[in-house]
């Protein structure tokens, strides 16, 4: 169709050549291996046979993991909200002091990657934690460890992703008209009142739209449930491909293929509860948005922020406290004190241990190749997707949102259905290569890169273009020389934001790996599984530490970047 | 219904002072109108009214009631029983029109069946009859705007503030609306602040105006007063097309009027000032009269520019006033540009604080 609204121009021209291969480059790694995953389904192998679908739905151990995931996905995004919100509503409506640090730091536990989180909460608390020990109030040996448990995975689920709830309810209390909680205040409704008559109602879309997202991410971690109920033989469904894939290998792929289609299922499930519970409404308001409103706490404000710096403490400082005390003992259980401290699991980790440096290698190969791909692939995407819109350019723009909306497990299993065989034409098989993983990274992250550029096309002007234009530079040359240099930042922005979640990502490559092949996620998470709690918290401090150090990165970037770019920026 | 007693108040925003010195009493059943240009603070004084700012300096009270002082005093707006209807109406979304309406009282716990007959009969007031189960998306704006109002009515405030209550309405509705806030006015006899900029929808619908500029109140006057005798050059031009020229005081002509010199012709305006003194003096379109010219006594000058205006035609003058142009309006169609004119000033006003 886009050939179409091109008809009028020499053809085929630079501008068509382009917009084929980017067509090409986002149809083959979204929408064709979730076609084949759902073939796959129906057809297991080639030929129609819904006798595996039947076999995989009938089974108990299916439906038990269904149950739970929707237990800690519903659950997880309950606590979501609930934190989400509140520390949304204190932020953006109140004048306690010190937001921006409080955001950065509201912010941070949605960059650590779950598996970490969750070595860190383990670290925390439980009769081994070094932490606990060296402050002598550690629980008793053989006592059971209160993480262990549906009730932890739910609350990590939902420290995890109160930031989505957080993000999506600021932008919406930053667009409500303060006219609409004046008018309350004027007709006799006190603070407290405005906020449950008037607040919270008008902003029923960010919650659910928050609320969703939460539930859709909960659905589709791997990291927290895997290291939290493995141990008590809770399985979530990731948990369960996870389990089956890595017990039986490919043989069983048409089973796991079923599986991942119930968690997309699952998550698709969430979304359309949202469109539906906001359809029933009419939720526009009237009249523009105005300054914030700066409801004056008072001499409630010290109390205000002291929750939620108590907060803070609770849900960051301690379990990297926690991380960092397990990181420094010379063995597990050996209690903390500066004679016992040592870094003796860093030297083993950075130079003695070939898996980990391995891994270390593996992972910053992955994160900077797909973040420099996708750069580079973001700026003429966002091009067509924000100036040329197009159905072409629609669809590419769902197909680029896709394999990141729904749960890794998804994207990862197409991934392996497609490249299990070798590559037609070009015949290389990319299966049990870094390639495999390079190649579901860049599908999965496309999006992080090209949303912050695609918001910077809109904001700006595209008379910069038709100058150049109308200087007579082709395409190619006013892509390059008058429209990158105006997008590079948000490019860059976009860029830090894939690097920082491919580094420490997890769910893909659990499922993608192979000896040789691992990455920094998937050691943290067979150290911890094969008992190197030590190493593994090494591992996860320097990953923090990194991670940490990107988003300083990123926020030195900040003035040159559009509005909303980079999450924990207030 | 109370009266209003505003005294002496500040409201700095920063290093500006958006409201400075502010003094302003409204009596029961008053209706005032706060008018000036955007940015004079009109609208900031109506928000400390309401208590949607904290002022800097200054006592406000509402009826016998203090609400804001110089000792901290400061009742938040809920606690003031004001009723304020919003320029953009803000309206809950969530809620419908009989909700709306009724949320005043149901904040007071007032009982079910008086809240359903006053909001009725608040609705019946602003002719919205019958409309409570509809939601405000489905309203047009002047419907909303009622549905604002009648939120107000149903609260029974001591004092109703409206800021800007019309600016969002198109031409025609504005004008219906007018009358229906001049009748609602009428049928409560509500102490009423009325902000806007529109000079013309202030003279039509305010008992007093309190013309503001640069933070201060100018002028407090009923809008005949305001016409005929402004205070100062601001007031003269800012309401019904004022100009502004300077003059010579020659002698007092009697009955509160004087002689003054323009352009070397002697005419009579109201006002004193000392003999030989120099004044400024305003004179609206109306004011002027377009003869032959040569008539004995008539200031000479040239059309400029005309504008036909329908029942009349607006010409732009130009006597040789320091390169100021005089307007005048006159009947029917009148003269060509460049044409010669003689004129005569029927009425004018010497502004008793000239240099303002």
């Amino acid at each position: 169709m886009a050939i179409l609204s091109l008809h009028n121009r020499r053809f085929p021209d630079s501008e068509f050549l382009l917009l084929a291969g980017l067509s090409l480059f986002v149809i083959s790694l979204s929408a064709l291996p979730l076609g084949r995953l759902l073939l796959e389904g129906i057809a297991p192998g080639g030929t129609t046979n819904l006798d595996i679908a039947r076999d995989v739905l009938g089974a108990k151990s299916t439906w038990i993991a269904t149950q739970r995931t929707l237990v800690t996905g519903i659950g997880g995004a309950v606590v979501s909200v609930v934190v989400g919100a509140i520390f949304a509503l204190l932020v953006a409506l109140t004048d306690i002091r010190a937001k921006g640090p409080l955001v950065f730091c509201f912010m941070i536990p949605m960059m650590i990657p779950p598996q970490i989180t969750a070595l860190a909460w383990i670290q925390l608390f439980g009769p081994s934690s070094a932490l606990l020990n060296a402050l002598g109030i550690a629980p008793p040996l053989g006592s059971p460890h209160p993480m262990y448990s549906p009730e932890g995975i739910i609350l990590l689920l939902g420290v995890q992703h109160a930031p989505l709830v957080f993000l999506a309810l600021r932008a919406g209390l930053r667009n409500l008209p303060r006219e609409t909680v004046e008018a309350a205040r004027i007709s006799g409704a006190g603070r407290i009142r405005v906020m449950w008559d008037v607040v919270i109602p008008l902003m029923a879309p960010p919650l659910i739209a928050g609320g969703a997202l939460a539930f859709v991410s909960a659905v589709g971690n791997f990291g927290i449930p895997a290291m939290l109920g493995v141990p008590i033989s809770y399985s979530t469904l990731p948990v369960l491909i996870y389990q089956r894939l890595s017990g039986f290998g490919p043989s069983i792929i048409s089973e796991v293929a079923v599986l991942s289609i119930v968690v997309g299922l699952l998550a698709l499930a969430g979304l359309l509860v949202q469109g539906w519970m906001l359809s029933r409404r009419d939720y526009r308001t009237i009249g523009a948005p105005s300054r914030t409103l700066d409801l004056q706490l008072g001499r409630w404000r010290p109390a205000a922020e002291t929750a939620c710096w108590l907060v803070i403490a609770m849900i960051l400082i301690a379990p990297l406290l926690a991380l960092a005390a397990t990181s420094l003992v010379p063995a597990y259980g050996v209690r903390l004190s500066p004679e016992t401290a040592s870094l003796e699991a860093y030297r083993e980790v950075i130079f003695r241990q070939a898996v980990t440096a391995r891994a270390f290698g593996n992972s910053f190969l992955l994160a900077g190749g797909a973040a420099l791909v996708l750069m580079m692939v973001a700026i003429p995407l966002g091009y067509f997707l924000a100036w040329r819109r197009s159905p072409l350019t629609r669809f590419l723009d769902i197909a680029a949102e896709t394999p990141y909306a729904l749960p890794g497990v998804v994207l990862a299993i197409a991934c392996i259905l497609i490249f299990l065989k070798p590559i037609p034409i070009i015949d290389i098989s990319i299966y049990g290569t870094l390639w495999i993983i390079f190649a579901a990274y860049l599908g999965r992250f496309l999006t992080l890169g090209l949303r912050p550029v695609v918001s910077a096309f809109v904001q700006t002007d595209r008379a910069l273009e038709e100058a150049a234009q109308s200087c007579g530079a082709g395409f190619l040359l006013r892509l390059r020389t008058a429209i990158a240099p105006a997008i590079a930042p948000s490019a860059a922005a976009g860029a830090i934001l894939v690097f920082m979640t491919a580094f420490n990502e997890l769910t893909v490559s659990a499922l993608l790996w192979s000896s040789g092949t691992e990455t920094l996620g998937v050691v943290v998470f067979s150290l911890d599984d094969g008992g190197y709690a030590v190493l593994a918290a090494a591992v996860a401090m320097l990953a923090v530490g990194a991670i940490l150090l990107l988003m300083i990165a990123a926020h030195g970037l900040s003035n040159r970047l559009p509005r909303g770019v980079l999450p924990w920026r207030s | 219904m109370a009266k209003l007693r505003i005294d002496g108040t500040w409201k700095r925003f920063g290093e500006a002072a958006a409201v400075a010195d502010v003094s302003l009493e409204v009596d029961s059943g008053e209706f005032v109108a706060l008018l000036g240009p955007s940015g004079c603070g009109k609208t900031t004084l109506l928000r400390l009214i309401a208590g949607f700012e904290r002022p800097d300096g200054g006592t406000i009270a509402i009826g016998e009631r203090p609400v804001a002082d110089t000792n901290g005093l400061f009742v938040p707006p809920e606690n003031r029983r004001v009723g304020m209807v919003f320029q953009s109406y803000a309206l809950w979304p969530h809620m419908n029109v009989a909700e709306n309406v009724g949320y005043p009282l149901r904040v007071r716990k007032v009982a079910k069946a008086e809240t359903e007959t006053r909001v009725a009969a608040a609705l019946a007031q602003v002719g919205l009859d019958g409309l409570g189960d509809r939601r405000p998306a489905n309203l047009s704006g002047g419907q909303r705007q009622r549905v604002a109002l009648a939120r107000c009515l149903a609260m029974e405030p001591d004092v109703v503030l409206l800021d800007e209550p019309l600016a969002n309405l198109d031409a025609h509705l504005r004008e219906s609306m007018q009358l229906q806030f001049r009748d609602f006015h009428r049928a409560t006899s509500a102490t009423m602040v009325y902000v806007t900029h529109d000079q013309a929808e202030a003279m039509a619908l305010a008992d007093r105006i309190a013309v503001m500029d640069g933070g201060r109140i100018v002028q407090t006057a009923p809008p005949p007063d305001l016409y005929h005798r402004p205070a100062t050059a601001m007031v003269a031009r800012f309401i019904g097309r004022g100009q502004v020229i300077d003059a010579i005081a020659v002698a007092t002509a009697g009955e509160g009027r004087t002689w003054v010199s323009v352009g070397g012709q002697r005419f009579a305006v109201r006002g004193q000032a000392a003999s030989g003194a120099a004044v400024r003096l305003c004179l609206r379109p109306e004011w002027i009269a377009v003869a032959d010219p040569g008539t004995e006594g008539a200031l000479q000058a040239r059309v400029r520019a005309r504008t036909y205006r329908g029942a009349m035609t607006t010409l732009e003058l130009d006597a040789g006033l320091a390169g100021e142009l005089l307007v005048a309006d006159v009947a029917g169609t009148a003269d060509g540009i460049g044409e010669a004119v003689g004129l005569t000033l029927q009425d004018g006003w010497i502004l008793p604080l000239g240099t303002g």
